[in-house]
């Protein structure tokens, strides 16, 4: 193999790596052949193969990307979380309103689907013909409203409560897991 | 025959440094005639010392080309001050153990 061939694989291996990484091996080791001069093959022979060349320096890299994240101490946390005080306590009563709101409809909806047949059923045994069909029918409506709304509801609640915590979580600097949808 | 980690190295690759400017090629026969070190591992610990900023490297021109050479900077002397001191004392202990009883 040439050295013009030992680079070219060399640099084949290195595909994934970011530009200024993979010319700056490619420069070492180019000029290091070079250095080795009539002793080329020799010396190609000693590093090994370009495969087993790029994995040690693939393997460097890999170490030197992990950056240094120091490591948030309790008080940071909590001097954070007292900072940052108006913008969570915004958050969170926006999202307790938004479940009591929707608790409230269902609630309502539901007590309305129980109590306006009975409603309707004594008015109709008392010959308000009129009134009892109407508080039968709305008892109806509000059981169809009910049905149609709680899915949503509990979908609109567990969503918002993952996300609140999510952002609640990045403000006081805890990392936040990726969120699965 | 006892193995070289990558404390070692470093330190070996400044102590070499700071005594001259040299180049990775040359630095690579330097070391092998010292220690058990494979042709390709150098690289790797050139990059992280000049990353961390312990050497820096320039260019100068020898028969038409580029030669690479590393430098050593105050930063790197001061890590290769600490590396002595840490050197004599794991030399020390292991010593304590290893030594022939001369009394």
């Amino acid at each position: 193999m040439s050295t013009e061939e030992y680079i070219n694989q060399l640099a084949g291996c290195l595909h994934g790596m970011n530009d200024e990484e993979r010319s700056s091996a490619l420069v070492y080791y180019r000029e290091y052949l070079a250095e080795a001069g009539d002793n080329a093959a020799a010396a190609m022979e000693a590093l090994g193969s370009p495969q087993s060349v790029a994995e040690r320096i693939l393997a460097e890299a890999e170490d030197a990307k992990e950056p240094y994240k120091p490591k948030q101490s309790v008080w940071v946390t909590v001097l954070l979380a007292i900072a940052n005080f108006p913008l969570w306590i915004t958050l969170l009563s926006l999202w307790l309103s938004l479940l009591i709101t929707m608790a409230a409809i269902l609630l309502a909806f539901a007590a309305a689907t129980i109590i306006a047949p009975i409603q309707g059923i004594v008015d109709l045994t008392s010959s308000m013909y009129g009134h009892g069909l109407w508080s039968i029918g709305s008892g109806i409506l509000s059981a169809g409203l009910a049905l149609l709304l709680w899915k949503p509801f509990l979908k609109a609640a567990v969503v918002s409560t993952k996300y609140s915590f999510m952002i609640l979580k990045k403000m006081i600097g805890i990392p936040a897991k990726e969120v699965r949808t | 025959m006892f193995p070289i980690g990558s404390a070692l190295l470093d330190a070996m690759v400044l102590s070499i440094t700071s005594k001259e400017e040299t180049y990775g090629y040359k630095l690579t026969q330097e070391m092998q005639s010292a220690a058990n070190v494979s042709e390709s591992t150098l690289y790797p610990v050139l990059r992280r010392l000049q990353k961390n900023g312990a050497l820096e490297t320039f260019d100068r021109p020898y028969m038409g080309r580029n030669r690479r050479y590393y430098r050593i900077t105050a930063l790197g002397t001061a890590m290769l001050r600490q590396y002595r001191i840490d050197w004599e004392q794991h030399k020390a202990q292991v010593d304590a153990i290893l030594k022939e009883d001369t009394t």
